[in-house]
């Protein structure tokens, strides 16, 4: 069987898009957000994915109500989940097993953000899959964070945004620090990998030529880069997981991108590297990036 | 390095130690092969004596000992040069400023030339000194003479490089290397000057365009000769080396080509191109962080350095560094070796040479600081490591771990002779014995151990 790719980064850095894009590689299954990583087995997935996280268990229901019935359907997802409580004792490394046998022989592709919270959670997943590719994705810190604000602010319309405020002038859950930690445990665990096995890619740069450097990407993997298999990339809206769920499952993705999730060119064209160092937007108090923060965007070529 | 590996490792010849009686002078900095002799440049980094003088030596091939051929004259402190040695000691202690200085701290840099003045060839010298860079040229028996340098503008403190091209001897100043001098509200950018006759201070003109016609941060730390062209290498903390390139001609500024841009896509972890050196078909780019590589002054953080090289047609790979894509084509190292030669303690490929038909590479590595700066219970080990290869792309360790001392943190130069390769060395043993101290320590294999720069030579 294939080793695997996962996609590493901290959430709002393009994952969802370019997951989308390299999920749809004739040989490749992009798989939606599984979020097994931080737990040893299906029992502990269920505990755990519960109260204001429950939507996160969205990804493997449809991904097993696929597999399983070619649908993804609300009583699909029922079954799903049923199936799941009958085999709480698997561990993931089972159940990474099962979701390859129903695949076939193409790689799997899997890109949690909730695996980089914490560099246990990478080391785990490693154990399981010592030879498996690493793409790490990186996204400007200033358009992350204003990124994640504008979700937030959907997500909790009309609420405090990231759980009110820590001090004042600054949300509660800054998403600097998120940027930042979620960076520093891939560096992390990054640098315990053989040379060659990850590969760091500007979101941004990827998205001015993705026909280019996914071509790039391909000849990394081994796998076809030929102008079909670039143009099958281009189509991330015919996965099916690229669309909302059905009610009890609805997300596995990022909501805006399960929305829209072709790619739109034009859209593309306008992002943008703003300066480093001046006043973030999210915060009232006027305050730059701490230099921890300007000194990893300028090791990802930043700034 | 594996077992098998340090089964290759050779034992080198010492034709020098101790800074050749000069504590403090730390590094074997430069060499050149001029007039049938050796010529050596040290430099005491420290700069806080009149004792830290820049010294160049002279070792005849038949001969058994160096003689000295330079040593940098004592000279009363300037205002200038005290706002630059108040910058580079911000710890010092409250006994103030010395009332004398060295002339220059360092000697950088050689190239033989022959300006229209000269009348025959001269050897040519860049200084590092806090009063400004500074120019020494031989003379009758081997002395050296301070003549102009090319115009320098303040927070110069070296002639960073130097090199002939074209019947022109071109000279780059520089500055302190630092994340905060590249903040500042006017960074610092590559400035190039060239003259036919450098004896002649009115005889300086600009060889390229401040920046090379950018606003891109960064100043010219390496030149090289190869390909028909002359290439600039730059340093840059915030945005990573760069590599120009012109065919030169006789109207000046030249016409430049950026050949690498944002430390080859690795960004600021490829903050300086450290060493250039032409072999075979192409130009070989070593790269690292200046200073003890633990990246603790300079805003960058730890990242072992890269192996890089450019074809004549301007196509580049990695040889030794890391796995990236690029707007020129997916890289893999050629070598199949990542950052470092796979060792994350090497901070810097800092000096490279063909030598009987092989490429040599240096490293400084600082592991010793590491451990050191974790306290007394953790075993002092590392030093430099010597590479070698006869094709450019796999490599094989020559030497290991400072050649069986620790203190022996980094290759800094090295030169092809006939009777072998010499290797000069960098060892900063006093703060090392200072570091120990501050962290709590008092290592007696510190205490023994030796100062200021070795020689050696693999035969």
């Amino acid at each position: 069987m294939p080793e695997p790719l996962f996609i590493i980064a901290p959430p709002r850095s393009y994952t969802s898009l370019i997951g989308g894009m390299i999920g749809q590689h004739p040989q490749i299954y992009g798989l939606p957000e599984l979020n097994l990583a931080h737990t040893e087995t299906l029992g502990g997935v269920m505990a755990t994915l519960k109260g204001p996280i429950a939507p996160l268990i969205a990804g493997i229901l449809r991904l097993l109500a696929e597999l399983h019935e070619g649908e993804q359907t609300e009583d699909a997802v029922v079954r799903a989940r049923a199936w799941m409580m009958k085999r709480a004792h698997w561990t993931v490394d089972r159940v990474f097993q099962h979701i390859q046998e129903q695949v076939g022989d193409r790689i799997l592709l899997e890109k949690s953000p909730m695996t980089v919270m914490n560099v246990e959670h990478m080391r785990r997943r490693h154990r399981i899959f010592p030879r498996a590719s690493y793409l790490h994705l990186t996204r400007h810190p200033v358009t992350t964070g204003t990124s994640l604000m504008s979700l937030r602010e959907t997500m909790f319309a009309g609420g405090a945004v990231g759980g009110g405020e820590a001090a004042p002038g600054r949300p509660a859950r800054d998403p600097e620090n998120q940027w930042r930690a979620c960076h520093e445990n891939i560096e992390a665990f990054t640098a315990e990998l053989e040379p060659g096995q990850c590969l760091r890619v500007k979101a941004e740069l990827l998205l001015s030529d993705p026909e280019g450097y996914l071509a790039q990407i391909c000849d990394w993997l081994g796998i076809d880069s030929s102008p079909e298999a670039i143009e099958a990339m281009m189509h991330p809206e015919t996965s099916p997981f690229a669309c909302l769920g059905p009610p009890s499952a609805k997300f596995g993705n990022d909501p805006n991108y399960l929305k829209n999730p072709a790619l739109d060119r034009e859209r593309i064209k306008k992002v943008k590297a703003p300066p480093l160092d001046t006043p973030i937007t999210w915060r009232s108090d006027g305050s730059h990036f701490a230099p921890a923060t300007m000194k990893l965007a300028r090791q990802f070529g930043y700034g | 390095m594996s077992d098998m590996a340090k089964d290759h490792l050779k034992a080198p010849e010492v034709l020098a130690k101790n800074g050749l009686g000069h504590p403090s002078s730390a590094v074997a900095q430069a060499f050149a092969l001029f007039d049938g002799a050796v010529y050596l440049g040290a430099s005491a980094p420290r700069a806080s004596t009149a004792e830290d003088a820049a010294r160049i030596f002279r070792h005849l091939p038949d001969g058994a000992s160096w003689t000295p051929c330079y040593t940098a004259a004592p000279r009363r402190l300037d205002a200038a040069a005290e706002a630059r040695l108040a910058a580079r000691r911000p710890l010092a202690d409250a006994t103030g400023a010395p009332e004398t200085l060295a002339e220059a701290f360092g000697i950088t840099c050689f190239a033989p030339f022959e300006g229209k003045g000269d009348g025959l060839t001269r050897l040519y010298a860049g200084t590092a000194s806090l009063f400004g860079p500074g120019l020494l040229r031989s003379g009758p028996g081997g002395a050296f003479e301070d003549i102009s340098a090319p115009p320098f503008a303040e927070g110069d403190i070296a002639t960073g490089a130097l090199q002939s091209f074209q019947g022109r001897l071109y000279a780059a100043p520089r500055g302190e290397i630092t994340a905060e001098i590249d903040e500042a509200a006017a960074p610092r950018t590559a400035r190039l000057y060239a003259s036919d006759d450098p004896a002649d201070p009115e005889s300086w003109q600009q060889a390229s365009r401040p920046g090379f016609g950018t606003d891109l941060p960064g100043e010219i730390v390496a030149l090289c000769a190869t390909h028909g062209h002359l290439y600039a290498a730059t340093a840059c903390a915030r945005k990573g080396f760069a590599l120009w390139r012109t065919e030169g001609g006789e109207s000046l500024p030249h016409n430049w080509t950026q050949v690498l841009e944002a430390g080859a896509f690795r960004f600021a972890q490829n903050m300086m191109a450290a060493s250039l050196c032409a072999f075979g078909d192409h130009l070989y780019i070593g790269t690292g962080i200046p200073g003890l590589g633990a990246a603790r002054t300079i805003d960058v953080a730890e990242a072992a350095p890269e192996l890089l090289r450019i074809a004549a047609d301007g196509t580049w790979d990695v040889v030794v560094g890391t796995t990236r894509i690029s707007p020129d084509g997916l890289k893999v190292p050629l070598s199949a070796q990542g950052p470092g030669f796979d060792d994350p303690f090497n901070a810097a490929i800092s000096a490279l040479v063909e030598h009987d038909g092989a490429l040599y590479a240096g490293t400084q590595n600082w592991a010793p600081y590491a451990a050191i700066h974790a306290g007394e219970g953790v075993p002092l080990q590392g030093g430099f490591q010597l590479w070698r290869s006869l094709d450019g792309e796999s490599w094989e360790p020559v030497l290991d771990e400072g050649a069986g001392e620790v203190t022996e943190t980094g290759i800094r130069a090295m030169i092809s002779t006939e009777a072998g390769l010499w290797i000069g060395t960098e060892r900063h043993t006093p703060l090392m014995r200072l570091i120990d101290r501050m962290a709590g320590g008092a290592r007696t294999e510190l205490a023994a151990a030796s100062t200021g720069f070795s020689v050696l030579k693999l035969a």
